[in-house]
């Protein structure tokens, strides 16, 4: 229950303490993404091909072709944003997290320490990172394999999808939960790689509940948007534009860096807690 | 260095090409876009709307010209085969709506454009061979269908089929060709098209194709020679496919066809007994097939012909009552069947199931000479006024079922059983009326010039000798080769003038 009660006030926190400096590098990690679905809009330019048609093919040949390019637009996006993720998010978020942490350590947000810390934290963050997409890559499989057949056979059609689909964000969810301190950790003076891998993790394990609590407190507004694109994509093609799918998935993307500022805001503060010390 | 690298691949002429197949792709989803959102709420969309979706559909082809992109290489070809297949697609349904818009002069265009540049694309060039023939038959430029026919047997082998049930549509093409005569009522051709379609199917044989392609081909040629009364050579082709069936695993589903052709083949040579026997073994044994209906459908006229009514209307009746009943039978079916029970004395009976045939199988023969069998038996009660009355439903029923189906082969014989009812009932001027509407929708049909005739000799009764000229003339000149055409031609040059008959 107490736990619950300082999940409850670090949210508050965060959302009450929003700080442009620390969402800020954030914010970074949405240039290339939005780069990436300005191209995706603009597919019959040869630069638009030349930007956005050579992740698409990574999908097969639908992923260059009118409409069904916008089809499979919402898994190459999230293709991508794993990538942009890995190669920029595992230095840019510990440097949001060096600044979230920055006020708390009596320091200033921006300069030479908050880097040092975030570089530090770069290797642990990455590993982590490719561990939780390795994880969800192997669930999202069986998910394919099992449980989505299930429900087909069960349910049919839209209802079958949905459901697959809000089981898939719970696993995502869970999975995310467990690697959510490991970054948080690792910023921290004096921390090794191991207590950042390990330490992380177990403390992940033992706060579940009121970290699950926080992510989503703050996912579900994005949650809407991209069940709309990840759930019923022909519905937004054959009813409306196919465009429509790169400007909700652009949307998305805003609102995620958001979310993620918030989660680790509010995260950081929940590990503060428990370590004992002042937010 | 990001925006370096992307202008160098942008300058790559696959790119190029890509970009511009997604243009042309964007642009025909517009046109199914716009003629989706035109045809909500209109079951039969007017002219004017219509051509609007024609237009649609034809700008991709007006707005990318091959070679589309500059730029060379395996790579570059296939992508402007691509582009190429969607601006045929297009066209195709650009030909397609021009068509239901009554512009045939349009879709024609279309359609042989699409077979011009379709090239090494065989799929575009079927389509648009497809196309050519759907339009020509809406021309009522009949003999050019099927020489176009004739060409797509020519050009497109029929395909390997992965199993016995994919049939490469190619394949019902000499039976399309025979149905069209059939249709155009040049019954005189039709066994010259059966020779045709026999010598195709010889030919193909020839070539030693794969053993599902031969039992397709083996199970079609029996049925035409069947159909073209050679009993001994069907009979000939039945047992090799047998032998075939027997020794490809594959090829059990064909037992109940091979059975329906025996069966078939034993009626023609006289032996109702066996013939029966086999039909009836195939509804029990295989109720599942279609050759059931068809074993059925042979077993109740035999039954018929042997004079046991009741077990034909049985039979009949059990077509009826299968699930999903295949229209081509079940028209006949209840026709016959009708007929049946007229002749045992159950004309009330009779005429309801007479009755219900147009509406439940307007394109049909059955549906076509249902009404006027209704004529027909009060004619033979000697019931005048019945028979007046019948004339004057026949003549609705036609109404309706032309309002349905404007274009197609049967609106032609619906006009023209329109003209026989009331020239029937004496109403002139609708006869007139009815020639006319003849003469514009079905030119080229041999039919009308015989409506031309009976319109000529009307006019005439009437008093309008220069109306019945005019159908004459139209004979000569639109029907040259109408046996009737000589002696017009000589009575007009002969009677200039006079009111005689012709």
């Amino acid at each position: 229950m107490g736990d619950l009660r300082n999940a409850r006030a670090s949210i508050h926190e965060a959302w009450r303490d929003f700080r442009w400096v620390e969402y800020r590098p954030f914010a970074w990690v949405l240039v290339p993404e939005l780069l990436f679905l300005f191209f995706a809009l603009k597919l019959q330019t040869p630069w638009g091909m030349a930007g956005a048609g050579l992740v698409l093919r990574t999908l097969g040949e639908a992923g260059v072709h009118y409409p069904t390019a916008f089809l499979a637009l919402s898994s190459a996006f999230s293709r991508l944003d794993s990538v942009i993720f890995a190669i920029l998010g595992s230095f840019l978020i510990p440097l949001a997290l060096a600044r979230i942490q920055a006020p708390m350590l009596e320091k200033p947000a921006t300069g030479p320490d908050t880097v040092r810390r975030a570089r530090r934290a770069y290797k642990v963050t990455l590993l982590a990172y490719v561990i939780n997409v390795a994880v969800l890559i192997g669930v999202e499989l069986l998910l394919e394999a099992g449980p989505r057949r299930w429900f087909t056979g069960l349910l049919g059609g839209f209802k079958a999808d949905l459901v697959t689909w809000l089981l898939g964000v719970i696993v995502a969810f869970t999975v995310a939960v467990v690697f959510l301190y490991v970054p948080i950790r690792a910023v921290e003076d004096g921390k090794t790689f191991g207590d950042a891998l390990g330490g992380g993790i177990l403390e992940a394990l033992k706060s579940f509940v009121p970290t699950l609590l926080i992510m989503l407190a703050f996912s579900w507004p994005a949650l809407l948007v991209l069940a709309l694109v990840q759930v019923e994509p022909a519905l937004l093609v054959t009813r409306f534009r196919p465009e429509l799918i790169a400007l909700l998935l652009a949307v998305t993307a805003i609102m995620n860096t958001f979310v993620n500022y918030f989660i680790y805001s509010a995260a950081s503060r929940l590990h503060w807690l428990r370590e004992g010390r002042p937010s | 260095m990001a925006v370096i690298g992307l202008t160098l691949l942008a300058g790559c002429s696959q790119l190029d090409g890509m970009a511009t197949r997604f243009r042309v792709e964007r642009m025909l989803f517009e046109a199914q876009r716009t003629e989706t959102r035109l045809r909500i709420g209109k079951a039969a969309p007017d002219s004017a709307t219509l051509l609007r979706i024609y237009f649609e559909y034809r700008k991709p082809r007006l707005n990318f010209r091959a070679p589309y992109f500059a730029g060379s290489g395996a790579g570059a070809e296939k992508i402007r085969r691509d582009i190429t297949r969607q601006i045929g697609l297009a066209e195709l349904a650009a030909s397609r709506t021009a068509l239901q818009a009554h512009r045939p002069d349009l879709a024609i265009e279309s359609a042989r454009w699409v077979v011009t540049v379709a090239g090494t694309d065989t799929v575009l060039a079927r389509e648009g061979y497809v196309a050519m023939v759907f339009t020509l038959r809406a021309l009522r430029a009949f003999d050019e269908a099927i020489i176009t026919m004739r060409t797509m047997l020519e050009r497109f082998p029929p395909a390997e089929p992965r199993s016995p049930d994919q049939e490469d549509p190619i394949l019902n093409i000499p039976d399309a060709i025979i149905e069209l005569r059939g249709e155009t009522a040049d019954s005189s051709m039709v066994g010259q098209d059966r020779a045709y379609a026999v010598a195709y199917y010889r030919r193909l044989l020839a070539a030693h194709p794969s053993p599902f392609l031969e039992s397709q081909v083996r199970a079609r040629l029996s049925r035409t020679l069947l159909e073209a009364g050679d009993a001994n050579a069907a009979f000939a082709e039945v047992s090799t496919l047998r032998a075939l069936v027997q020794r490809t695993p594959g090829l059990r589903s064909l037992e109940p066809e091979i059975l329906y052709t025996e069966g078939r083949i034993r009626g023609m040579q006289k032996d109702f007994k066996s013939a029966l026997s086999i039909y009836d073994g195939i509804a029990k044994t295989h109720p599942a097939s279609p050759f059931a209906a068809r074993a059925l459908l042979d077993a109740a006229v035999i039954a018929e012909r042997v004079g046991k009514p009741g077990d034909a209307i049985a039979r009949y009746r059990a077509i009826l009552d299968r699930p999903n009943p295949d229209p081509a039978i079940a028209s006949v079916a209840s026709y016959r069947m009708a007929m049946v029970m007229d002749q045992i004395g159950r004309w009330e009976d009779a005429k309801q199931v007479l009755e219900g045939i147009p509406t439940q199988y307007p394109r049909s023969r059955a549906g076509v000479e249902a009404p006027f069998a209704i004529v027909e038996h009060y004619n033979r009660a000697r019931q005048p006024d019945a028979a007046k009355a019948a004339l004057a439903k026949a003549i609705d029923t036609y109404r309706v079922l032309i309002r349905q189906d404007t274009v197609s082969a049967y609106a032609t014989v619906y006009r023209w059983n329109t003209l026989r009812a009331q020239a029937a009932l004496g109403r002139a001027k609708d006869a007139l009326s009815t020639v006319d509407q003849m003469a514009e929708n079905d030119r080229g049909a041999p039919i009308t010039s015989e409506a031309l005739f009976q319109g000529a000799q009307i006019a005439l009764g009437i008093g309008d000798k220069v109306k019945s000229d005019v159908y004459l003339q139209r004979i000569v000149m639109e029907y040259p080769r109408s046996p009737r055409a000589a002696g017009i031609r000589k009575y007009l040059s002969e009677h200039a003038g006079n009111s005689r008959r012709p």
